[in-house]
């Protein structure tokens, strides 16, 4: 196996096991709500056996509560199956849009631990690529990472999927400084993608072609 | 005993102060390192349990702006790893802190709070 194949690899698995510790940190969250709401209801049921009044909007506002957090911890665990599906097949024709939305949405507390709000504009129209999904969702996310540790004073970063004449344009701003990760420039080599930067509008750019597997 | 909760989700720290002051403990609570930092400037605390991971200042962090502040204050830590051991694993602090993996009951609250009181009291 070359050091480039290496590379990408060990990317991969750096990326699943970070987005992997992400998912259950938040599931942990989530859980804890749920059993501080359930240990109150217990709390307000053992003071009604003392004769304490039950207040019903209270029990409305806890059942709420916990009815919140298994919706949160459920649109978790859907974002998660599909990203680990994405190994599923070698290579896929996705809807480029779907796995932006998915790649965003996994990377949205490592930007709230950063207090980033990530933003995703989707294209006016679908855009169909064929590509190494896993791959794919490895460099969008590696990208994300990169530029929320080089933003300091940015409350958002928006991600724009544009379509192009060959392929899509994926657009992060405001970002001033490239991303010159080495694993990044394996990813886009892979990936048949490049990347470019619009000073001036304060823009990192990621060309990706219809075709990412082409020979 | 004064308790100061600081964790980013504020429907965990707000039930769990309700729950505290249903056992007779007064908590405060802030869902952020800097909110409790802006507090330790006018109230007193004898305990503050804080979240590990947090944005921007982390609970470790936090805790040790904290004790320059406010040198006789406790600590526990509530962890989202998935064990005691990952988290001992992953601090420098190993060894030295009181911690419990959320979800947590609050019977092993209670009973971290009254060992980790106990501690100051033995002049540990």
């Amino acid at each position: 196996m070359s050091d480039y194949q290496e590379s990408i690899g060990a990317c991969g698995l750096h990326c699943f096991g970070s987005i992997s510790a992400s998912v259950s940190h938040e599931l942990k969250n989530a859980l804890a709500i749920i059993n501080e709401n359930a240990g109150l209801l217990e709390d307000l049921s053992f003071m009604a056996e003392k004769g304490l009044p039950l207040d019903p909007a209270k029990l409305k506002s806890i059942a709420a509560n916990i009815g919140k957090q298994i919706q949160r911890a459920d649109g978790i665990i859907r974002n998660m199956n599909r990203f680990a599906h994405s190994t599923d097949d070698t290579v896929k024709r996705i809807d480029l849009g779907e796995t932006m939305a998915l790649t965003v949405a996994l990377s949205s507390r490592l930007a709230a631990m950063k207090c980033v709000t990530l933003i995703f504009k989707p294209p006016t129209q679908t855009i169909y690529v064929t590509t190494h999904l896993f791959y794919l969702e490895n460099l969008i996310w590696l990208y994300i990472k990169e530029i929320l540790e080089r933003t300091d004073t940015e409350k958002e970063i928006t991600l724009t999927l544009r379509a192009q004449q060959e392929g899509a344009a994926v657009i992060f701003s405001p970002v001033d400084v490239p991303v010159i990760d080495g694993r990044a420039i394996d990813l886009l080599r892979y990936l048949k993608a490049t990347q470019s930067a619009n000073s001036q509008h304060r823009e990192l750019l990621i060309m990706l072609p219809v075709d990412m597997t082409a020979c | 005993m004064r308790v100061l909760l600081v964790d980013d989700e504020e429907q965990l720290v707000s039930t769990l102060a309700e729950r505290l002051a249903f056992r007779g403990i007064q908590a405060n609570w802030v869902t952020s390192s800097t909110a409790a930092l802006e507090l330790i400037e006018t109230e007193s605390f004898d305990l503050a349990i804080l979240d590990v991971k947090m944005p921007k200042i982390s609970g470790l962090e936090l805790k040790k702006r904290l004790q320059v502040l406010r040198p006789a204050m406790r600590f526990i830590f509530l962890t989202g790893h998935g064990s005691e051991d990952d988290f001992n694993i992953g601090t420098a602090e190993a060894g030295k802190d009181f911690y419990l993996v959320k979800p947590v009951k609050i019977e092993s609250l209670l009973e971290k709070m009254n060992e980790v009181m106990q501690q100051q009291g033995d002049g540990k």
